[in-house]
């Protein structure tokens, strides 16, 4: 009988060997950007201290059809070259990378990383993707399948910047430290972003069309821009509402030839005081004042309703269906 | 012949001849006025002042409307230094900002205000020429002021058009929040914006563009470019953000394109029922 247990225990370690047995590929010594185009489901982006961006990946149950012997996968970048079902392509791509002093754009050349995992790819699965710290990170959603369910993104111990949008999937992100632009357009999906720090030099977005859950370090400086079209807003933080906002605010303003006070009213509305403000519609240039004084209004209207401790860099929270809920960590 | 003014004496008086001050209204045009707004100055006059005025006040008083009468530049010292003032500051700022690397430059946390332009007339009675003769100092610091806005709208401008073009997402959202500081009827300002809302990588970033296009509710354009781009539109928060946005401008040529989408049944059924409800508000 004991025998029997030993040996079901090594068939069974045997059977979790294979299983998490992965098959990788290596791309050493990357800085640049990394471009990630697939479908959401089962892949996992892993930010690690190393210097390599690695490509992992399990065997799934599919094989590979009598018919495609000798041929290979086309992914949407191009002909798999890794033997996962991935394409990967480094090129070097001119871009702006900031402006100078006189408002003239430097581009420099860095190098794009591209990858494209195959959909509705059944030969692999539990794709995980390291990128090194402090590489900066692009996702998106290939064409979403709409036979399975929804799948789940998992970004895990990232640092750097990244920008990710998907259409039909839940978001889960931990330990993130950078900043972010995210956007989940799916209706019913579901969004989690832990932080372990929110970079102050560069602003964050995230846009949901679900339930939004976001948890900051209690003591996270930020300027908060929260917005719920069709849901609530909860937190545990002493949010501060921004006084003096632009409605106490008003203007001297002459309007044909009238002085007129303009104070900025509620929803990019203008209201006139005291003075007269006709508007022929006709005219253009009268049309340019009425523009101009909605440009005032525009110009005075904080872009932010919230600050979170002392205030800090731009953050905003976006969801057009479901609740947000704003939470210390 | 007696000026209006020693007919307002006479009235004060009550020694006032009704048939020689109609007469005199007759013969001068626009003394009525003089008179009736001498009337108005005197019933302002604050309560227990005696009518009985001493002759040097009297004297002080015509002085005083012969000084009203006389054109002049309306615009006091003080009120071209507090607009030195703020223009100095901002100039300065800008030029301090400048000499920083270029990230300082542009937070978006604390914009750089541009004093009001273009909409401000500074009224003058006299015309240029006869306010140059008059106060040449003051005209050219005013010539001065206006180049140097000028200027500086000239290079925020560019700036932004160029932050617009960053490879980084979050830099180009921080263009975004950043053309909020910049004069809205701007041609080239908001055809950039528009090129955003249709063609960046970023939904984000197209979010924020629609969102400051929006301020040119005014501009049949802006509307127009809005339904065009709702047409084209594959990305739900996109559909559902511009379905918004068009339903709150009441906009009656948007409804073909809602039809079109409540019809759609490749479209998400929260969008259609969008867009239905956006028809029915617009209908309404």
């Amino acid at each position: 009988m004991k025998k029997l247990i030993v040996v079901s225990w090594a068939l069974m370690a045997t059977h979790f060997s294979v299983a998490q047995e992965k098959k990788q590929f290596e791309v050493k010594n990357f800085a640049g950007l990394v471009n990630i185009t697939g479908p959401v489901s089962n892949l996992v982006i892993e930010g690690y201290a190393g210097t390599s961006v690695v490509i992992m990946a399990e065997e799934g149950e599919g094989k590979i059809p009598e018919k495609a012997t000798g041929l290979k996968m086309v992914t949407s970048g191009g002909l798999d070259n890794t033997g996962l079902s991935v394409t990967v392509e480094e090129r070097k791509s001119k871009v702006v990378t900031s402006i100078d002093e006189k408002g003239k754009e430097v581009e420099e050349e860095i190098q794009v990383l591209h990858i494209n995992i195959a959909n509705s790819n059944k030969l692999f699965k539990n794709y995980v993707i390291k990128v090194p710290h402090g590489v900066n990170t692009r996702f998106r959603q290939g064409t979403p399948d709409i036979w399975q369910n929804k799948g789940a993104l998992k970004v895990q111990s990232f640092e750097g910047e990244l920008d990710v949008s998907c259409r039909d999937c839940n978001l889960d992100i931990s330990g993130f430290s950078g900043n972010i632009v995210a956007s989940n357009s799916s209706y019913d999906g579901t969004t989690r972003i832990e932080f372990s720090k929110l970079a102050q030099d560069k602003i964050s977005s995230i846009h949901t069309s679900g339930e939004v859950e976001i948890i900051l370090p209690a003591s996270t400086s930020a300027n908060l821009n929260l917005k719920s079209q069709r849901g609530n807003i909860y937190t545990d933080f002493d949010l501060k509402k921004v006084v003096g906002d632009a409605n106490s605010e008003s203007l001297e303003m002459t309007v044909e030839g009238r002085p007129a006070t303009v104070r900025t009213g509620e929803r990019g509305t203008f209201v006139v005081e005291s003075g007269s403000m006709t508007i022929n519609r006709k005219l253009q240039a009268e049309r340019l004042a009425v523009a101009s004084v909605a440009a005032v209004n525009g110009r005075n209207s904080k872009r932010f309703d919230f600050t979170l401790n002392e205030g800090g860099v731009f953050m905003s929270i976006t969801s057009t269906g479901g609740d947000i809920y704003l939470k210390k960590k | 012949m007696k000026k209006v003014e020693e007919f307002f004496a006479d009235y004060l008086e009550g020694k006032l001849n009704e048939k020689e001050l109609t007469a005199y209204f007759f013969e001068n045009p626009g003394a009525q006025e003089e008179f009736e707004e001498l009337k108005q100055l005197f019933a302002e006059l604050p309560e227990g002042q005696s009518p009985e005025v001493s002759d040097a006040a009297d004297q002080r008083f015509y002085d005083f409307l012969e000084e009203q009468k006389t054109p002049r530049f309306r615009v006091t010292f003080p009120e071209i230094m507090r607009y030195a003032a703020l223009l100095l500051a901002v100039g300065g700022a800008y030029y301090f900002g400048s000499r920083k690397p270029h990230k300082e430059i542009v937070t978006v946390e604390r914009p750089v205000y541009i004093t009001v332009r273009d909409t401000i007339t500074i009224k003058e009675e006299a015309t240029p020429a006869d306010a140059m003769q008059k106060q040449p100092v003051v005209m050219k610091e005013l010539a001065d002021i206006k180049k140097e806005v000028s200027q500086i709208n000239e290079v925020q401008h560019k700036m932004v058009l160029a932050m617009l073009r960053q490879e980084s997402a979050a830099s180009r959202l921080e263009a975004i929040n950043y053309s909020y500081n910049l004069d809205v009827a701007d041609r080239t300002l908001m055809e950039a914006l528009f090129g955003v809302l249709e063609r960046d990588p970023s939904v984000n970033v197209r979010l924020a563009a629609l969102e400051a296009v929006g301020r040119f509710e005014l501009n049949p354009l802006m509307r127009e470019n809005l339904i065009l781009n709702l047409v084209e539109q594959q990305d739900p928060s996109l559909q559902m953000a511009l379905i918004t946005k068009l339903t709150e401008l009441r906009e009656l040529r948007a409804l073909p394109v809602f039809a079109e989408i409540m019809n759609d049944p490749e479209v998400p059924e929260n969008i259609r029922t969008r867009a239905e409800l956006g028809m029915q508000i617009i209908n309404m």
